[in-house]
């Protein structure tokens, strides 16, 4: 199939996907119409590097935009914390990914990728220039937002009604 | 605000991103657009965040890009290793609760705002918990954001850096 015919099934997926309120609907509908589709015809689609990379430069300059001055503000002195945090998130992210590299047959980038604690669009787009299985990326930081959001409503709902 | 200031921040984007690009870092067409994009943003604090429809058109085009290469075999492993990836998970979860639970106990700030604001999750999910919770949603999204910024920027580095010595 063409890259343009790939391109509006993806857009069809995305489209919908993100339309009925799906987390990360643009991503996750495309890749499970195009991937689905691959799946069923039992082939895959290289599309061109100038592709994959104006789509990496579309999402950074999206993320880019969102650094504000009130964005700044709000974080104020608690900056420090926040990048405390965030540096404990990534040392936390290699523990994992080295015991994951050691119980299974996971290949070292790819578990560096898929447990890093980034957000699913960036860590797909980087996942793919760095040469990782970027699928299972894309599965394995799933599985992760859809556990801690399930986790974080049942702490909340069990602290705040008392059973806590 | 006008209506050439999505394309100002696009043409920033674009120049940052393929710039960074040429110069083969790793990561560096996503980050590259970032910090141009960033700059000019507080350079020029009356321009306005891109709106979701250009997120979602990247993301569209990360998805189709993705989905044109997948093959069965990340599902065989992905099935395969469902518990060591479901502990881990849970694992980092407890980890990072420990230190919000810290954080909450030495800082004014609630324990809940905290704990959300260094949970290892999606920023969009986390916000509409706290949303639905009432915490400090600004907080906790300034918290996510300067996490994906940093992890943007770091982890390519490390993944280089870890694959030096081989596979």
């Amino acid at each position: 199939m063409s890259t343009l015919g790939l391109l509006a099934l993806g857009a069809v997926g995305g489209v919908l996907a993100a339309s009925v309120g799906i987390p990360a609907g643009g991503l996750v509908g495309s890749l499970v119409a195009v991937g689905g589709f691959n799946l069923l015809r039992e082939r895959e689609d290289r599309l061109p590097d100038s592709f994959r990379v104006f789509a990496r430069v579309v999402l950074g300059t999206v993320i880019g935009s969102l650094v504000t001055v009130e964005l700044l503000r709000s974080v104020g002195w608690w900056s420090l914390l926040a990048v405390g945090a965030a540096v404990l998130l990534v040392l936390v992210g290699l523990a994992c990914a080295a015991v994951l590299r050691r119980t299974t047959d996971c290949d070292r980038r790819t578990a560096i990728m898929a447990m890093s604690p980034g957000g699913l669009s960036e860590m797909a787009a980087l996942s793919e220039e760095l040469g990782c299985q970027a699928s299972l990326v894309v599965a394995i930081h799933m599985v992760r937002k859809l556990l801690i959001t399930v986790v974080a409503i049942v702490v909340l709902t069990a602290v705040t009604t008392g059973l806590l | 605000m006008t209506e050439l200031d999505p394309l100002l921040t696009i043409l920033a984007g674009l120049a940052g991103g393929l710039g960074f690009h040429r110069l083969r870092l790793p990561g560096g067409s996503i980050i590259g657009a970032l910090l141009a994009a960033g700059a000019l943003h507080l350079w020029q604090p009356q321009l306005e965040p891109l709106g979701p429809g250009i997120r979602t058109a990247a993301q569209i085009l990360i998805g189709t890009s993705i989905g044109a290469a997948t093959t069965r075999q990340p599902f065989r492993e992905l099935t395969r290793m469902r518990w060591p990836v479901t502990w881990l998970l849970l694992g980092m979860v407890v980890v990072t609760s420990a230190f919000g639970a810290a954080l909450g106990t030495w800082t004014e700030l609630s324990l809940g705002t905290i704990w959300l604001a260094t949970l290892p999750g999606s920023i969009n999910d986390v916000v509409a918990v706290a949303l639905d919770f009432e915490q400090d949603v600004g907080l906790i999204a300034a918290f996510h954001v300067v996490r994906q910024i940093f992890v943007l920027g770091l982890v390519p580095w490390l993944v280089i850096r870890a694959t030096e010595r081989g596979p």
